[in-house]
């Protein structure tokens, strides 16, 4: 306990070093007046008595200056002699420093690693000048009826939470609160046909306040940027680019300034191009071109920006700097009442949200957040494996150290001394793993991004080491050193002098005890990450094992979207017709159809209807998934027709409106009826029911099978549909000709979101994969410590029990009786460690069960799995130790005692 | 006063507090006049610098130190010497007459081969 007390007394002490230079100061003053009181018994008259104790002492404060540095000289020595001694003896042992710094490696470069993305996508600020003014405005209220909204609304205790306000508001809120700060709107538009340089594009557009930039505070590389006078109706279209799109588009001409970019076939004249690292607001899904929100009329005609009724425009602000959020709140919170005087949108208890607006606006943050920090607490449990591991090697080296240790206790040295003297080789080795970390980190980061289960395509995050990531790794690696050395080092110091002397390697039981636990530790974490392995495996085959309805094989997929061209409703039907025509002319397609919502994207649509002349029954649900599809989409999809027909030319406009429902709508509202010419009334439209199709998946793997109607394109054309085309050749290979077929009906519309269903179908079960790789690939890192962990620990007890081994020998063991011990003794620790961390994973398992698709926690082939993979692994790491305490040479085991 | 004091090596003056302090716990005050009267008043410490020294021993783990109440009453901070630093002592003392024995030596032959 002196130890503890010591280190107390030395922490309290530099704590309150004011204090303990006072009472330094008292001594020294009572010194001088003890003196003065010597001279004066002496005979010497008071005053000549004080002045010449004074003058005798010198300056108090000096000394005590003196004091000061004498003490900090002191302790530097020490720690410099620490050092050095630690090295040395690290350099002497070599595979130890290697093993363990290789360890650190791993665990902090792969936390180092996935912090990086943690950092870019929530923590890191916005290349802007002083970007903590910044604040993100939404709104909330209860039982709100939203009207006419483009945005995100999220539900958070009973309240939306929603993100998009109409533009009257934005003008009003930035102009009631000018003498706050500076309010600026935006609105993305993403996946915009730009033709820039004399080709045609996808580009995403930010529309954004005159006073944006402003607001962000930065300025162009090249030209300028929006003023106030730019984003009036009557202005000239102009626009900003940023620098990649003049890099990629423009090939970095330094002439750009007046060159035009067109957006939907409208033209733009750029007047600047913004620096490399202006990518603002949105991290990691960059913007790619600016247009004023003036330019509404051309890029967005059906939102109105003097209405109260279309709910669009994001906003954020700038705060002065000697505002606060409580005053910018009072005003805009009852600009907000006004609006919703003024709109359709109804809301209870309105009111007006101010967030922090440093690290810009991550779409859909409640959803990735979440994912990201699970992340970080798996590579965490990485991290506490090798620190588990480190400290059982430490731990077993001090053993072997102990006469080392005693001989030093036994001339004199602190027990502190000699902890700190460990404390300072494990922060050596963690500083080795920390160094080897961030360069393996660095190293991973930019590879890994693709398989994490938070970024999706186009994700473009600026991974490069911030302060923030430096300040990370730091900090992890001191508390790693801390948590791998304090308990050995703490152990260590306590020598029993006498029997340590004697022996030199007397063997520790509770040392061992310590050992063998932090084994088990490991072995049990790496149950958590295997097990989750397993169950995510499982999850993604019986993903892939789902039934989807449709045949996905050699099915290209692509995006034509003519409404951006202006078509009007007939020529846009004429244009899919032709499209469909002349891709079906292709050599090799089979078939050709389309539809308004690609399968399997995420994305629906879903309509409440009845059926006229009858009440619905309490339990019926009146909902149903919608389709717009174009002829042959059931045929080209390879969907049975079970009745009736499939659209054609006999439906049109003018003709009755008719639908085709799937088998599961039909079984659920016509049950042991005939549905075909029945009718379904939906949006005040009758439509009448002329075929059943197959029951298909819509959006979502993970989802069931939805009651869906579907509706002919011949009757109400969509303005963007997605063309399927089905052929005998690889999917992929029929996308050049179908390129020229669309650029010869219409060169300005591009082929946009090119993909395969069978691509569609892995990314919907993207999340599902990656977790799967994750946790397969760090569950085999935490098997591989584990295993380097129990070799360690056998390999060190073998040793140290040669001696026995030596005499049982002696007494007629055989070799294989031997191995059979070591082996068995390590199975058992395997078999601890999956007692612990069985219960642990399924109990774990069961609260992310939600994460799994049709598995349960208790799933055997997840848990089977585990126990096999660690009893066959730690067998692997024991069979050295194993083979070598067998192959003991008795003599010398024995001589050596 | 300057006249007859010798300077001190570094070095020394901790072995001179040691020695002071081998018999009893005594506060700063007491070991300088206790310095001075086993050197019988050659040796006088310099009265400041005998701080940096103890605060140096300390460290060394060589003296530890408590707040007392000195013989007349005041509060005082009292040092003791430790086991290790009892050992230190010995050492030194040992060096040290080595070292002044050998000293001696060379000097005594110096004066015999001069006389």
């Amino acid at each position: 306990m002196s130890a503890l007390k010591g280190l107390f007394t030395r922490l309290t002490r530099s704590i309150r070093r004011r204090r303990f230079e006072d009472e330094m100061a008292a001594e020294m003053q009572a010194h001088i007046e003890l003196e003065t009181e010597r001279r004066i018994a002496l005979g010497e008259s008071p005053a000549t008595a004080r002045r010449r104790a004074a003058a005798e002492f010198g300056s108090v404060d000096a000394r005590t200056e003196e004091v000061r540095d004498a003490r900090l000289s002191v302790w530097l020595e020490q720690l410099w002699q620490d050092f050095v001694f630690a090295f040395r003896q690290l350099r002497k042992s070599r595979a130890f420093t290697g093993v363990a710094i290789l360890t650190l490696t791993l665990g902090i470069g792969a936390n180092t690693a996935i912090f990086s993305v943690v950092n870019a996508m929530l923590l890191r600020s916005l290349p802007v000048p002083n970007p903590e003014q910044l604040r993100i405005l939404k709104w909330t209220g209860e039982d709100v009826s939203l009207n006419n909204f483009t945005g995100s609304g999220f539900s958070v205790n009973g309240r939306l939470e929603a993100n998009a306000f109409p533009h009257a508001t934005f003008e009003d809120f930035r102009d009631s609160a000018a003498d706050l700060g500076d309010v600026f709107g935006f609105f993305p538009v993403r996946g915009q046909a730009t033709g820039a340089g004399g080709e045609v594009g996808i580009s995403d557009v930010l529309m954004v306040s005159g006073n944006y930039f402003n607001g962000m505070q930065v300025s162009a590389q090249i030209g300028r940027v929006f003023a106030p006078a730019d984003d009036l109706a009557n202005a000239a279209p102009v626009a900003v680019i940023t620098h990649g799109l003049w890099q990629t588009r423009y090939a970095a001409d330094p002439d750009i300034l007046g060159a035009t970019i067109s957006i939907n076939r409208h033209k733009f004249s750029i007047i600047g191009v913004m620096p490399v690292d202006y990518a603002a607001p949105f991290p990691g899904e960059p913007i790619d071109v600016y247009v004023p929100l003036a330019a509404q009329p051309l890029l967005q005609p059906y939102r109105a920006l003097q209405s109260y009724d279309n709910w669009w425009i994001r906003m954020m602000v700038r705060l002065h700097p000697e505002r606060t959020n409580a005053q910018l709140h009072t005003v805009l919170r009852s600009r907000l009442e006004h609006t919703l005087d003024q709109s359709s949108t109804r809301a209870n208890k309105p009111d007006v949200l101010i967030q922090d607006g440093r690290a810009g606006i991550v779409p859909n943050r409640g959803a990735i957040a979440p994912r990201l920090f699970a992340l970080q607490g798996i590579v965490g449990v990485i991290l506490l494996i090798a620190c588990a591991n480190l400290a059982g090697l430490l731990l077993a080296r001090a053993t072997v150290r102990r006469r080392e240790f005693a001989i030093c206790a036994a001339i004199g040295a602190q027990r502190l001394r000699l902890m700190r003297r460990l404390l300072v080789e494990s922060f050596l080795l963690a500083a080795g793993g920390g160094a080897g970390g961030f360069w393996f980190g660095a190293l991973l980061k930019n590879g890994m991004l693709r398989y994490l289960p938070t970024t999706h395509p186009g994700l473009e995050l600026d991974l490069t080491t911030d302060g923030n990531v430096m300040l990370f790794a730091v900090a992890v690696t001191v508390a790693t050193a801390l948590l791998c050395g304090l308990l050995p080092a703490f152990r260590a110091s306590r020598t029993d002098l006498v029997t340590d002397l004697q022996t030199g390697r007397t063997c520790n039981i509770t040392r061992h005890r310590l050992g063998r636990a932090l084994v088990i530790i490991q072995i049990a974490l790496s149950v958590l990450l295997m097990t989750g392995a397993g169950l995510f495996v499982r999850s993604l085959d019986n993903l892939r094992a789902v039934e989807t309805g449709f045949d996905s094989q050699n099915l290209l997929i692509f995006r034509l979207n003519a409404d951006q061209e202006g078509y009007a409703d007939e020529q846009r039907l004429e244009f899919f017709d032709q499209a469909q025509e002349n891709l079906s002319r292709i050599p090799g397609v089979t078939s050709v159809t389309a539809s308004n919502i690609r399968l399997l994207s995420g994305s629906m649509a879903s309509s409440g209807f009845h059926i006229p002349g009858r009440e619905p029954r309490p339990d019926e649900r009146m909902q149903a998934y919608t389709m717009v599809v174009a002829d042959d989409y059931f045929e080209t999809l390879n969907i049975g027709l079970q009745r009736g027909r499939a659209f054609g030319p006999q439906d049109h406009v003018d003709s009755e409106p008719v639908t085709v429902i799937n088998a599961l709508l039909a079984e659920r509202h016509f049950p042991g009826q005939l549905p075909i010419d029945q009718t379904l009334r939906m949006g005040g439209t009758n439509y009448r029911i002329i075929g059943v199709c197959g029951t298909t998946l819509y959006d979502d793997v993970k989802s069931e099978p939805p009651m869906t109607m579907f509706t002919s394109a011949r009757q109400n054309t969509p303005p963007a549909m997605d063309f399927y085309i089905r052929s005998a050749l690889p999917a992929t290979a029929i996308i050049p000709a179908a390129r020229k077929e669309i650029t010869a009906l219409d060169p300005s519309i591009p082929l946009a979101n090119i993909s395969t269903l069978e691509a569609q179908f892995d990314s919907s079960i993207a999340i599902e994969r990656s977790f799967a790789m994750l946790f397969g690939s760090l569950g085999g890192l935490a098997v591989l410590l584990s295993c380097i962990g129990l070799y360690g620990l056998m390999t060190y007890s073998t040793n140290q029990r040669r001696a026995e081994i030596g005499i049982r020998m002696a007494l007629g063991a055989l070799p294989g009786e031997i191995a059979r011990k070591v082996l068995s003794e390590s199975l058992l620790l395997t078999i601890w460690g999956l007692l612990m961390g069985l219960p642990l994973a399924i109990g774990l398992g069961f609260m992310a069960r939600a994460a799994f698709f049709d598995v349960t926690p208790f799933d055997p082939f997840a848990l089977l799995g585990t126990i096999l993979a660690l009893a066959s692994a730690s067998a692997v790491a024991v069979w050295l130790p194993a083979r070598r305490a067998a192959h003991i040479d008795v003599l010398s085991a024995l001589r050596s005692e | 006063m300057a006249k007859d004091k010798t300077d001190l090596l570094q070095g020394t003056l901790d072995m001179l507090i040691l020695k002071a302090l081998q018999l009893q716990p005594m506060h700063g005050f007491g070991i300088s006049v206790r310095i001075r009267q086993i050197s019988e008043d050659v040796l006088r410490v310099e009265q400041g610098s005998l701080y940096p020294a103890l605060y140096r021993l300390e460290e060394q783990g060589w003296i530890t130190s408590d707040w007392g109440i000195s013989e007349n009453n005041r509060k005082a901070k009292f040092y003791e010497i430790t086991k290790l630093g009892r050992k230190q002592l010995a050492n030194e003392t040992a060096n040290w007459e080595r070292l002044s024995l050998a000293v001696n030596q060379v000097l005594g032959a110096k004066l015999k081969d001069l006389g």
